[in-house]
């Protein structure tokens, strides 16, 4: 199960029109892309061509230069920008293509944060030469980031071990959680220190988590923390 | 603006019962031990026109020396 493809996107781009249009019409256009669309994947995808619904949460307008839009669009993640751009050249009349596309936000991840290749290499050699972990560690960030979107619940030092070996989350051992939670929904389950242990989907929501004195409130997917790190418990 | 991304609803703690954490095992995230953070960490790499994604998982395979890299970036147009 894969859980790092399921943010939300941010991307930068460049839209060329086949003709001349205004950039009020432009503007006006992209207003209709907002909130839910329905889209059919394009031919060469890598996902079944079924027609399905995204959302666009924003679709601005930055620049227009002669026939082209330089955009900014925050989107559902699995929504195709090229078929926005190709739907917004119909609606506008003039057809048109995309000419450039940048990711700049992927869930928690921002351009602003992103390195070269050479600070990779850079925080590498400075670690191995003098054994500064500063630059490392300003490069490489804890899993706890990746996950930072999905609602958290801490457990207590107790159940930590047996949801390590893949045991379901007890209610009892749950310390504390992040609300809103409803059933169904994908949580990071972690340590009082706020370490990742697994990632789980909850068969409770948050009002049950609450009042329910026993019964597994998540089951374990994927787990991440190391078995052996947290004392065994159970008797 | 804030209010359309939906990605960034806010959240409220919760607690259903208070309990101490013991400091004789774990550690928090932002201090684990290097080997430990190399094991799960994530980069955020910012990939330039030319090169694939496959190229770039590949140079930096080569410069951490690590056996297990992926991406997740896949730029689906």
């Amino acid at each position: 199960m894969s859980y790092m493809h399921s943010h939300a996107k941010e991307y930068v781009g460049v839209s060329e029109f086949h003709g001349p249009v205004s950039e009020t019409r432009i503007r006006k256009a992209t207003k209709e892309f907002i909130g839910e669309i329905y889209q059919r994947p394009p031919v060469r995808s890598a996902v079944s061509r079924r027609l399905r619904t995204r959302e666009v949460f924003y679709f601005d307008l930055i620049e227009m230069r002669g026939r082209r839009m330089l955009f900014k669009i925050g989107t559902e993640s699995g929504t195709y920008v090229r078929k926005i751009v190709h739907d917004l050249g119909l609606l506008v009349g003039t057809g048109a293509h995309m000419a450039a596309l940048r990711r700049t936000m992927d869930g928690p991840f921002v351009e602003r944060e992103a390195h070269s290749l050479w600070d990779v290499a850079g925080a590498l050699e400075i670690y191995r030469r003098r054994l500064d972990d500063y630059w490392l560690r300003s490069v490489f960030l804890p899993v706890e980031v990746c996950v930072s979107t999905f609602p958290s619940i801490y457990v207590k030092d107790s159940a930590v071990a047996s949801l390590c070996h893949g045991a379901g989350l007890a209610v009892g051992g749950i310390s504390s959680f992040e609300a809103p939670i409803a059933a169904g929904d994908v949580v990071a389950i972690k340590t009082l220190k706020g370490e990742l242990v697994a990632m789980g989907k909850t068969v409770k929501d948050d009002s049950s988590m609450m009042r329910d004195k026993s019964g597994i409130a998540a089951n374990v997917g994927r787990v991440v923390m190391d078995r052996g790190l947290y004392p065994k418990m159970w008797r | 603006m804030a209010n359309e991304r939906g990605w960034r609803r806010p959240r409220k703690l919760i607690v259903r019962e208070e309990s101490e954490t013991s400091w004789e095992y774990g550690c928090n995230p932002r201090s684990r031990p290097v080997d430990l953070l190399m094991n799960s960490a994530s980069v955020v790499l910012d990939k330039q026109l030319g090169p694939t994604s496959h190229d770039v998982v590949a140079t930096f395979k080569g410069l951490t020396k690590i056996g297990r890299a992926g991406h997740t970036g896949t730029l689906v147009t």
